[in-house]
């Protein structure tokens, strides 16, 4: 008998016997990916609660020590979870899944200058950090998490499905970008990125999607509308009452495009979702 | 005059506080603090504080030479901590050192 249990051991596949790789990512987006590319050799946990923002989240010290010993700890990069700069995360076991692009990410310059000390006037750069809404970008970024698994895991990953369904995204993207003649008005600026693959002018405003706007953002949001009239608004999140009103009284064409950092649906079918409704909001316009 | 505005200015808006870079870690039996801002240069001028989570100072000190600071490690830095470093100019910066960083063992 011990001679049996020796051969079954022998012989079972070694994946069936070995515990699942554990992967934490720092946004809903690369869990997906990890998932979808992993599957049952991976478990991933993204550990931001329930609606709060990923890119600002901070984890609790015990999370953090948790978050080191995973066996893959996937970032963004671009300065995106800015608590992942802020403390010491295994280099050897963590990927930034933007490294290969750096050379693309797109930089702003603050708009405040000061001055102080030796450093005279000067003002600061900012990276934009919401890449995957350039899907050609996120296909790269999921490229990055499959080599970093296949370097961990028995069996080859298979990119196809999710790479190919992203690119389909890109399609997608492309030909509504191809058909705009009126800029998009962003809540909130998550989507440099998504301007600047598909041609898409976004003009962003900093609306709170749960805080009603002041009257001071309603006027600044008219006299947007003056200039691009039928120009379409993007929440990132379900708006409040207040908000929902406020567009509905201007007579704006308003839709969610939810950025998918926080989130339970699985990533193409939330950006389709997203282009989906964007072309039906554009085409009603 | 004007940098006395300037200095006044980002006093006041903490918001401009953003471009200390600070990175700690533990080394026989101190936390050892460094602080320099974006362009290499070291912080000399400002104080060191060791926090628990919760947001209680456990240790203090000052910016020592070169930017580096050098703080005992007390046992009620088990459960972790953050070191924040704040600057005359009204730059801050933090790191976070977990009980592992810290060499803490259960």
């Amino acid at each position: 008998m011990p001679r049996l249990l020796l051969v079954l051991f022998l012989i079972w596949p070694a994946s069936v016997l070995a515990e699942p790789l554990r992967v934490v990512a720092v946004n809903s987006v690369l869990a997906n990916f990890a998932a979808t590319l992993g599957g049952e050799a991976v478990t991933v946990d993204m550990p931001v609660p329930e609606g709060r923002d990923p890119m600002h989240w901070r984890p609790a010290i015990a999370e953090i020590g948790q978050i080191q010993s995973a066996d893959l700890i996937l970032l963004n990069g671009a300065g995106y979870a800015g608590w992942t700069a802020k403390t010491s995360l295994p280099r050897a076991r963590s990927v930034v899944t933007t490294k290969g692009f750096e050379d693309r990410f797109i930089t702003t310059e603050e708009t405040v200058t000061h001055s102080h000390g030796a450093e005279g006037e000067h003002s600061h750069t900012a990276t934009s950090a919401i890449t995957w809404l350039d899907f050609a970008l996120a296909a790269e970024q999921a490229r990055a998490i499959a080599a970093a698994l296949d370097q961990r895991l028995e069996t080859p990953v298979d990119t196809s499905t999710l790479v190919d369904g992203l690119m389909a995204l890109d399609a997608q993207a492309r030909e509504i970008g191809a058909g705009m003649d009126v800029p998009l008005i962003a809540a909130h600026p998550y989507y440099a990125y998504f301007g600047r693959a598909y041609g898409i002018e976004v003009i962003n405003l900093d609306w709170d999607p749960g805080v009603p706007p002041t009257a001071a953002q309603i006027a600044r949001l008219e006299d947007v509308l003056m200039k691009h009239p039928g120009a379409v608004f993007l929440w990132h999140r379900a708006p409040v009452e207040e908000g929902r009103i406020a567009l509905a009284a201007l007579n704006v064409q308003a839709i969610v495009f939810d950025i998918g950092a926080n989130d339970e649906k699985p990533f193409l079918d939330r950006m389709t979702g997203n282009l989906d409704a964007l072309a039906a909001a554009l085409g009603s316009g | 005059m004007i940098r006395a505005l300037c200095v006044l200015l980002c006093l006041a808006t903490p918001a401009l506080a953003h471009r200390l870079i600070v990175f700690a870690y533990a080394e026989d039996g101190q936390i050892v603090g460094e602080a320099k801002f974006g362009n290499n240069r070291p912080a000399t001028v400002g104080e060191v504080r060791v926090e628990s989570e919760a947001e209680e100072v456990l240790s203090r000190a000052p910016l020592g030479a070169a930017g580096v600071t050098r703080l005992e490690v007390l046992p009620e830095f088990s459960a972790g901590v953050v070191v924040h470093v704040s600057t005359e100019g009204g730059h801050s910066d933090y790191w976070i050192l977990t009980p592992a960083d810290l060499g803490v063992t259960d």
